[in-house]
C-alpha cells in the first residue's frame, strides 16, 4: 500500500512539472514551426543512453546523462547553424536526415552487444525503474529555474516567436530557448523514452493551439489537458500492468484525434 | 566469390527497385515539404501488421497481415487529405508529428503483449533485407509495377499537385490528395516487412536531396537521385557484407556521408563563386 502510494505520488509530482513547463515551451515549437526538431534531439538523447551502455556506463547515472547531453548539445547546434544551400531543400529534410541518423546510430552502436535491441525499446519506451525522490527534486529544480528565466524574459522569447527579426540579440535568446529544449530533453527521455518526451512537448499545446492563439489561454488549456489526460494514462497503466510510455502516449493521442475530429467537422471553421 | 554474389544478388535487385519508386515520390516529398509523412506511413503500416498478429495471430507476410497494414494506412491517406485541409490552426508538420508519435507508442504498446518484443521492433525498423527471398521481390515487384505504371498515367497531375503548394487547396478536390497518400501507403506497406521503416525513410529523403542539392529540372533530379541512390546501395551492402554490420543500417549511413560530404563541398562551391 504504501509502495503503491510512494510511487504513485512520485509520478503525479513529475507529470505535473513536466506538463507545466513542456506545454508551455510547445506552444514555441508549434508556432515556430520547428515541430521536428524536438523529435530530433529526444532522440539523439536516447541515442546518448546507448553509446553510453555500450561504453560502459549504466543507464540513469550521472556520466550517462553527459553523454547525452553532449549528443544533444551537438544535436542543437546542427539544427541550429546548419541550414539548406537552396530553396529546393525544406530545413525540415536536414531535420528529418538527422532523426534517422540517431535512429541508425542507434542500431549500429547495438549492433555488436548481445540483446541490444532490448536497449533500443528502452530508449523508445523510457525505464520507470529509473524514477526515485532523488531525480524528481533534481527535475523539479530544474525546471523551476528554467519556467523563472522564461518568466523573467517571457517578452523576449514571445517575441522572437511572433515576429522573428525584431528582437536585439535575437540569436542569444535563440540559443538560450535551444538550450532550455535540449535541458529538458535530456532529463525526460531516460524515464519517459523518446515518444512520451515528444508526446508531452506537442500534444498538450497542439491541442490548446487549436482552440486559440492567445497565449494566456492555450498556456490553461494545454495544462489542463496535458495533466488530466497524462493522470489517467498514469492510472491505466498502472492498475492494468500495461506499458507506461506507450499508455500514456496512446492517451495523449486519443484526446489530440478527438479534439482534430472536433475542429474537423465542426461548422464554424475558421481559417487563420 | 560467387558465393558473395549469389548471396547479394537478391538484396541487390530488392534495393535497386525500392530506389527507382522512392527515388522518384522522394522528389515529390521534398517539393511538398511533408518530409515526415513516409515514415508516419511506414510506422502506420506496422501497427496495421502489430494488429494481426495480436488480435488473430496472422504473422508479417501472410496475405491477412498485409490487408490489415493496407487498411490502416489508407485510413490514415484519408485523414491526411481531409485534415490536412480542414485544421488550419496548427501548421501540417504538427498533425503528422503527433500521428507518427502515436503510431510508434501504438506499435510499442501492442508489440509489448507479445514475447520477443525486441526483435519484433528491430524487424519493424530495420528490416531483413539481407535475407529477402526471390517471393518477396515478386510481390514487390507486382505492387511497384502497378504503383509505376499510376505514376507514369498521372504524371502531369501529380507534378502539378506538388509543385503548387498549399495555397492551391481550395481548388483541388481532396481525393488527388487522397490518392497520393494512398499510393505512398501502398508501396511502403509491401516494403516495411521486408526493408524497415528506417532504409525506407532514408531512401525517400536523402537522395532526393542530394538531387535537389544539384539541379533544379524536375527530370534530371529523378535521375540523380536514382543515380545516387543506387551507388549508396552498392557501398552500403558492401560494407555490410565487408564489415559484419546490419545491412539496413550501413545504407542509411552511407547515404547520409555521401549527402554531407557532397554538401559541404557544394556549399563551398557556391561561397567560392560568390567571392570571385
Amino acid at each position: 500500500m504504501w509502495q503503491t502510494f510512494n510511487f504513485l505520488s512520485i509520478q503525479i509530482v513529475l507529470l505535473f512539472v513536466v506538463t507545466s513547463v513542456h506545454t508551455y515551451l510547445g506552444l514555441h515549437v508549434i508556432r515556430r514551426r520547428i515541430v521536428f526538431s524536438d523529435l530530433a534531439l529526444d532522440q539523439l538523447a536516447g541515442m546518448g543512453i546507448i553509446v553510453g551502455i555500450a561504453m560502459g556506463i549504466n543507464g540513469g547515472s550521472i556520466f550517462s546523462y553527459l553523454v547525452s547531453m553532449i549528443a544533444v548539445l551537438i544535436g542543437s547546434v546542427v539544427l541550429a547553424y546548419v541550414r539548406p544551400v537552396n530553396q529546393r531543400i525544406p530545413h525540415e529534410a536536414i531535420i528529418g536526415i538527422l532523426y534517422a541518423l540517431a535512429l541508425t546510430g542507434s542500431f549500429l552502436v547495438v549492433d555488436k552487444v548481445p540483446g541490444g535491441g532490448a536497449y533500443i525499446t528502452q530508449a523508445l519506451a523510457g525505464c520507470l525503474l529509473w524514477v526515485n525522490w532523488t531525480l524528481v527534486w533534481v527535475t523539479v529544480v530544474v525546471y523551476a529555474l528554467l519556467a523563472w528565466i522564461h518568466i523573467r524574459f517571457r517578452h523576449q522569447f514571445i517575441q522572437i516567436t511572433e515576429n522573428p527579426g525584431t528582437v536585439t540579440r535575437e540569436k542569444a535568446w535563440d540559443l538560450l530557448f535551444f538550450i532550455s529544449l535540449g535541458i529538458i530533453t535530456v532529463l525526460i527521455v531516460p524515464i519517459a523514452g523518446v515518444l512520451l518526451a515528444y508526446g508531452f512537448l506537442m500534444i498538450p499545446a497542439a491541442v490548446a493551439t487549436l482552440f486559440t492563439r492567445e497565449w494566456g489561454k492555450a498556456l490553461k488549456i494545454g495544462w489542463l489537458v496535458g495533466f488530466i489526460t497524462s493522470l489517467l494514462g498514469l492510472f491505466t497503466s498502472y492498475f492494468f500492468h500495461l506499458p507506461y510510455g506507450p499508455t500514456l502516449v496512446i492517451s495523449l493521442g486519443i484526446v489530440f484525434l478527438a479534439a482534430v475530429f472536433l475542429k474537423m467537422f465542426s461548422p464554424v471553421n475558421v481559417p487563420g | 566469390m560467387f558465393e558473395i554474389i549469389h548471396f547479394l544478388f537478391p538484396p541487390l535487385i530488392a534495393c535497386l527497385s525500392m530506389i527507382l519508386i522512392f527515388g522518384y515520390l522522394g522528389i515529390h516529398i521534398l517539393e511538398r515539404k511533408i518530409i515526415f509523412i513516409d515514415i508516419a506511413m511506414a510506422q502506420i503500416a506496422a501497427v496495421g501488421s502489430a494488429l494481426a498478429l495480436i488480435l488473430f495471430g496472422f504473422h508479417e507476410e501472410t496475405w491477412i497481415s498485409y490487408a490489415f497494414a493496407f487498411s490502416c494506412s489508407i485510413l490514415a491517406s484519408l485523414f491526411f487529405a481531409i485534415a490536412v485541409r480542414r485544421i488550419t490552426q496548427i501548421p501540417q508538420e504538427a498533425l503528422i508529428g503527433v500521428i507518427y508519435a502515436l503510431a510508434a507508442a501504438l506499435m510499442l504498446f501492442l508489440l509489448g503483449m507479445e514475447t520477443g518484443a525486441d526483435t519484433h521492433l528491430e524487424n519493424i525498423l530495420i528490416g531483413r533485407i539481407l535475407w529477402v527471398q526471390w517471393k518477396d521481390i515478386m510481390i514487390i515487384g507486382v505492387v511497384y509495377s502497378a504503383a509505376g505504371i499510376m505514376y507514369y498515367v498521372f504524371r502531369h497531375r501529380f507534378r502539378q499537385l506538388s509543385q503548387s503548394g498549399r495555397e492551391r487547396n481550395g481548388e483541388v478536390h481532396w481525393f488527388w490528395d487522397f490518392l497520393f497518400y494512398g499510393m505512398i501507403g501502398l508501396v511502403i506497406t509491401f516494403t516495411v516487412p521486408v526493408a524497415g521503416v528506417l532504409l525506407i525513410f532514408s531512401l525517400i529523403v536523402i537522395p532526393a536531396t542530394f538531387a535537389a542539392l544539384f539541379a533544379d529540372q524536375w527530370f534530371r533530379r529523378i535521375v540523380i537521385a536514382w543515380v545516387v541512390g543506387a551507388a549508396s546501395i552498392l557501398a552500403g551492402l558492401a560494407l555490410s557484407f565487408g564489415m559484419d554490420f546490419s545491412a539496413g543500417p550501413s545504407m542509411v549511413s552511407v547515404l547520409v556521408i555521401i549527402l554531407v560530404i557532397s554538401a559541404g563541398l557544394r556549399s563551398r562551391c557556391k561561397s567560392n563563386k560568390k567571392a570571385g
